[in-house]
């Protein structure tokens, strides 16, 4: 329970450590986020609160009241649903320039690291796959919808479990209304036994429990398969792109197909391709249907007990008969919650693990050595270089591409390095631009 | 954008493609998910009316089959509701898998069109407008077209049950919900009108972000940046690119935010007199309030019918530009199948003709003739080099040999038949051809020789060898069978571009065709690769037919016969030695590349530094 707890919290702390990424790139988005959870929160309850109370209204003969508590019903949807629409706007359009500066951060932080750095294939890797993941997930805006709705179901629960509980709580025989009940024989006391607050806890409790059961059982197998099915999405992708962009749509390709006759190589290989990409995109839909089914069997189970437990409490006179909708409305929904923060917290997991590369990435820093040294500068802005036993190692690399070389340009002095290709041609230019350091001393300029 | 093709035509088409791939089994699905889309909905607007109503009756003795009803009409609608997901889930499976299906006939028809229309710009935002059609993601394009259509059906269906529920209720709702829905469908057509004569603007901007976003990313741009400091300059230029991305969503989004808006200020209207009338006839006893839910219920679920039934319209008529575009690429640039001439024959091995009459070549756009009256003989056997300044136009005159290009004027003749008479896969078949940009796919090193998907083994392995590349396969761990790029394969081998080239002679080598054609294939290497590649082209060459193509006159000298373009004309023609006794454009060029190797640096016309 612990290590889940620590778990949990440290999922949190990097989902925390992105949305400051997006504070950064828009303060506006997250405040707008959290207003649109509090209005979603309290949609759904306007109407079955109100629409409660107009049914007990119509039942009971008060046909004017009625009326005034639909007026007030309809206004206040209309109020929320105008907020909503203008929430949607700027939210929508936030996201959008969310990812949009994203990837503009991303560039300028890759113009300013160092050129050692960049050319490290596993950072690019890292990053690549960083990106890819955070188109695939929506985009790193999908990030804050997904708080956003942790956020709007914590709030659904909260009013929900309020709800249930002056459900449960409700007594039989409360309501004097259904004068034809003072008549049943025999079941009045069985339904008075049944609709007890203590019984009516119990059994919402144990159908809740044996629902968290399934769902949390339910929610690691699917979770596995999700998983698994984020890390080769992009690989799939990247399996179209070559074949849409490096070779069919690329007009040296087709050159080359055509005057090589390849149509038939191309033709197969691409099928072949394909074929075994696609049993992939069918686990998508496979993983899908199996939530469904999953869902429906957890929320399925709770709501049949909702729905009995609610029928008995109107049957011992415990509530009114227009509270139907409102009580089986609140228990769906506080299961219904339940179940989306655990797979919301699945989410949150899985993007979270797919975007950290791209926040650690934009939390690197510049790792050349650069000095305070001020430059003597000549008239002439002609300056002199010296390698002063210089090496040079890409990352990764065993070999030295450059090893001990010792070298000076005196001010206008012409350089010319023939050499073969591979030959350290390019790495002599970017020791002298500056722009790479030495493996051990030193390039100098003065 | 003119539609060319009609909805129905585009989907009809459409399904036909998506049988093909699919059978017609999916069809059935698309039936029980209009099936059950609507009576779903109708189930779950009668459900409270129906629980209100079993209440409100005498419960004596009744209480166990009231329990037992609503119960069963609450998992009757929860299993149909989990079916229905899972029915829909399907559906959109089966579109997708589809989409991805219908790229094949889109790569087929783009590998044997016309290549010059391909690459002209007409052909390329052709083909741009067809790939997005099938590219751009499950909400748009060929696979939100198609699917449309089933749910078009389900929420017409919708519309037509519960138009008679409301028109129970009063005339003038439904009056004014009719009103109401055309309003709103005139607000829809704004925004989908909007967003089609948009649409080029906005994938032009969607390209221009990307390909900015992809250069600055490059690594091979990243000297310049750092050395020049450019980096503030091209964040501003990206932000301002990116700022014009989004202006195309902020007018979309705020014409949903006006249609939401409208939206409900309608449904607040709506529901407030149908509330009020329904009450109205519950208090004279006219309607009891099981028939009051089940027509709020009624009503609420014929606006939402309504309003997808305009969406879904809308949206059809979108996609439907999208569906133009792809059908019109797949029309466009075909080439007539050609029977081989009977005069066309050719014995193995021996070398062919290549006779240029006349020959004058104008790119599709262009003001002026790029080659202009070219007459050219190139004898079988002979090696001829061709050389000239950039832009004067020696590439286009091997695309025109090679047949990729049609002559605006004059005729090509191979062994005295026009190539244009020629079938293009048998004329290839007598032509290797080695380019600049060298192209390895992803597959293995003896399907990149061979250029087959079952190679002869033996005759690869051997052509490696003789381009002096077999040591290096050998040492790779699968040999002639390792992967090429990493594409597809991350365990695949990049070669370097000296190990690129060698691969190009194998594949030549093993084509073994009569003509030859290298078009500047060592422009990227060192003098010294590049003579070692010439001297292996020359130990292969033989008795074919060769056109060798550099503006390194060094390449030229194993050659018979040299001609030098120049403004897209022949200028001059003869061997190597007698060129550069003419002391013609040939002999100048020479003397330029030549000078800074000689030791006398005193050359007429050369610039002091």
């Amino acid at each position: 329970m612990k290590q889940r707890l620590s778990h949990l919290c440290s999922i949190h702390r990097n989902g925390f450590r992105l949305l400051k990424v997006v504070r950064q790139l828009d303060r506006n988005l997250i405040p707008l986020f959290i207003l649109q959870a509090v209005f979603g929160a309290v949609l759904p309850y306007i109407s079955i609160l109100l629409s409660a109370k107009v049914i007990d209204l119509l039942l009971t003969g008060s046909y004017r009241r009625a009326a005034y508590y639909t007026l007030v019903m309809v206004s206040a949807s209309l109020l929320t649903a105008a907020i909503l629409a203008i929430l949607n706007y700027y939210t929508n359009i936030g996201r959008r320039m969310c990812q949009e500066r994203l990837d503009v951060l991303i560039r300028e932080k890759a113009m300013e690291l160092d050129y050692t750095t960049m050319e490290d294939p596993e950072i690019l890797k890292a990053l690549q796959n960083a990106e890819a993941a955070t188109r695939f997930s929506g985009g790193l805006a999908y990030l804050v919808r997904i708080y956003h709705e942790l956020l709007q179901y914590t709030l659904s629960l909260i009013t929900a479990i309020v709800l249930t509980a002056s459900f449960c709580l409700a007594l039989p025989g409360r309501l004097t209304l259904q004068k034809h009940l003072e008549e049943t024989s025999g079941g009045t006391d069985l339904l008075s036994v049944l609709s007890h607050p203590a019984i009516t806890a119990g059994i919402l409790l144990l159908a809740w429990t044996i629902g968290l059961f399934l769902t949390k059982k339910q929610s690691a197998v699917i979770r596995a398969m999700e998983d698994n099915i984020a890390e080769k999405h992009y690989q799939a992708e990247a399996v179209f792109s070559y074949w849409a962009t490096d070779v069919i749509s690329n007009l040296e390709s087709e050159k080359t197909i055509r005057v090589n006759h390849m149509t038939n190589l191309v033709d197969t290989n691409h099928a072949d391709s394909y074929a075994q990409i696609k049993p992939f995109y069918r686990s998508m839909g496979t993983s899908d249907t199996l939530k469904f089914l999953s869902e429906g069997l957890e929320t399925g189970l709770f709501s049949i007990v909702a729905y009995l437990l609610v029928i008995l409490k109107i049957l011992a006179n415990a509530i009114s008969i227009g509270s139907f909708s409102k009580y089986t409305g609140a228990l769906i929904q506080f299961n219904t919650s339940f179940n989306k923060l655990i797979w919301a917290e699945n989410m949150i997991q899985r993007i979270v693990k797919n975007m950290l590369p791209m926040a650690d990435f934009l939390d690197r820093t510049n790792q050349m050595e650069t000095g305070s040294l001020h430059v003597e500068k000549r008239n002439d802005h002609y300056m002199e270089i010296e390698f002063h036993d210089v090496g040079f190692r890409y990352p990764g690399a065993e070999e030295f591409s450059l090893r001990h070389v010792n070298l000076k340009l005196t001010p206008k002095q012409k350089l010319a390095i023939p050499t073969r290709q591979r030959r350290s041609r390019p790495v002599w230019s970017r020791q002298a631009s500056g722009n790479s350091s030495p493996g051990f001393p030193r390039a100098w300029k003065q | 954008m003119k539609t060319l093709y009609s909805i129905l035509s585009n989907y009809r088409w459409g399904i036909q493609q998506y049988d093909t791939f699919l059978g017609r089994r999916y069809h059935l699905t698309d039936l029980m998910c209009i099936l059950v889309g609507v009576m779903l909905p109708f189930g779950e607007m009668a459900f409270p009316s129906f629980v209100i109503r079993l209440l409100e009756q005498d419960l004596r003795n009744k209480t166990f089959s009231i329990i037992f009803s609503i119960l069963l009409y609450a998992l009757l609608l929860k299993l149909a509701g989990v079916y229905y997901q899972c029915l829909n889930n399907w559906q959109q499976m089966n579109y997708f898998m589809a989409r991805i299906d219908i790229a094949t006939p889109l790569y087929r028809h783009m590998m044997h069109m016309d290549y010059e229309k391909l690459e002209s710009k007409r052909g390329q935002a052709k083909l741009q407008a067809a790939m997005e059609c099938i590219y751009s993601g499950n909400d748009y394009g060929i696979e939100c077209f198609l699917r449309s259509f089933p749910i078009i059906t389900m929420n017409l269906l919708g519309f037509l049950i519960y138009s008679f529920f409301v028109i129970r209720i009063s005339l003038w709702i439904f009056l004014y919900m009719l009103a109401s829905t055309v309003l709103l469908a005139l607000l829809g057509t704004r925004s989908s009108n909007y967003q089609t004569k948009s649409l080029p603007e906005a994938n032009a901007r969607y390209l221009r972000r990307k390909k900015a976003m992809d250069e600055t990313f490059e690594q091979t741009a990243r000297n310049d940046m750092i050395l020049y400091q450019a980096k503030d300059w091209l964040i501003d230029n990206l932000h301002h690119i990116c700022r014009e991305f989004l202006r195309f969503y902020e007018k979309t989004f705020g014409m949903q935010r006006t249609f939401e808006f409208t939206t409900a200020l309608l449904t607040f209207f709506r529901d407030a007199a149908v509330y009020l009338l329904l009450i109205h006839q519950v208090a004279e006893g006219q309607l009891t309030v099981s028939q009051l839910l089940f027509f709020t219920g009624a009503i609420a679920g014929y606006s939402v019918w309504v309003q997808q039934l305009t969406q879904y319209l809308q949206q059809a008529a979108i996609q439907n530009h999208m569906m133009t575009n792809l059908r019109s690429f797949l029309d466009y640039g075909r080439l007539e199948k050609l029977p081989e001439p009977q005069s066309f024959t050719r014995q193995k091995g021996e070398p062919h003709e290549i006779r240029l009459e006349d020959v004058c070549y104008r790119y599709e756009d262009g003001a002026d003739d790029v080659l202009s009256h070219i007459n050219l003989t190139i004898h079988p056997g002979e090696k001829l080099a061709l050389v000239g300044a950039n832009g004067a136009g020696k590439s286009t005159l091997v695309k025109l040999i090679l047949g990729l290009y049609e002559p605006t004027q004059g005729h090509i003749y191979l062994d005295g038949v026009d190539i244009r008479q020629i079938p293009r896969e048998r004329y290839y078949e007598e032509i290797a051809a080695v380019f600049q940009e060298s192209r390895i796919f992803s597959c293995s090193v003896a399907q990149n020789v061979s250029c087959q998907k079952n190679p002869d083994r033996v005759a690869v392995e051997d052509c490696l060898k003789k381009a002096g590349l077999s040591e290096k396969i050998n040492a790779l761990p699968q040999g002639i069978d390792t992967m090429l790029t990493r594409q597809l394969s991350p365990d695949g081998t990049e070669l370097s571009g000296g190990e690129t080239q060698k691969l190009m002679l194998a594949r030549a080598i093993y084509q073994n065709s009569p003509v030859l054609v290298l078009d500047e294939p060592t422009a990227a290497l060192d003098p010294i690769a590049e003579s070692q590649m010439y001297e292996a082209y020359q130990g292969f060459c033989g008795n074919k037919t060769g056109i060798f193509i550099s503006h390194r006159l060094s390449s030229t000298r194993f050659c018979d016969r040299v001609c030098f373009l120049k403004d897209g004309s022949i200028t001059e023609s003869g061997t190597h030695a007698s060129l550069l006794a003419a002391g013609g454009d040939y002999a100048q060029m020479f003397e330029i590349q030549a000078r800074y190797y000689k030791e006398n640096k005193h050359l007429k016309g050369a610039a002091a530094l």
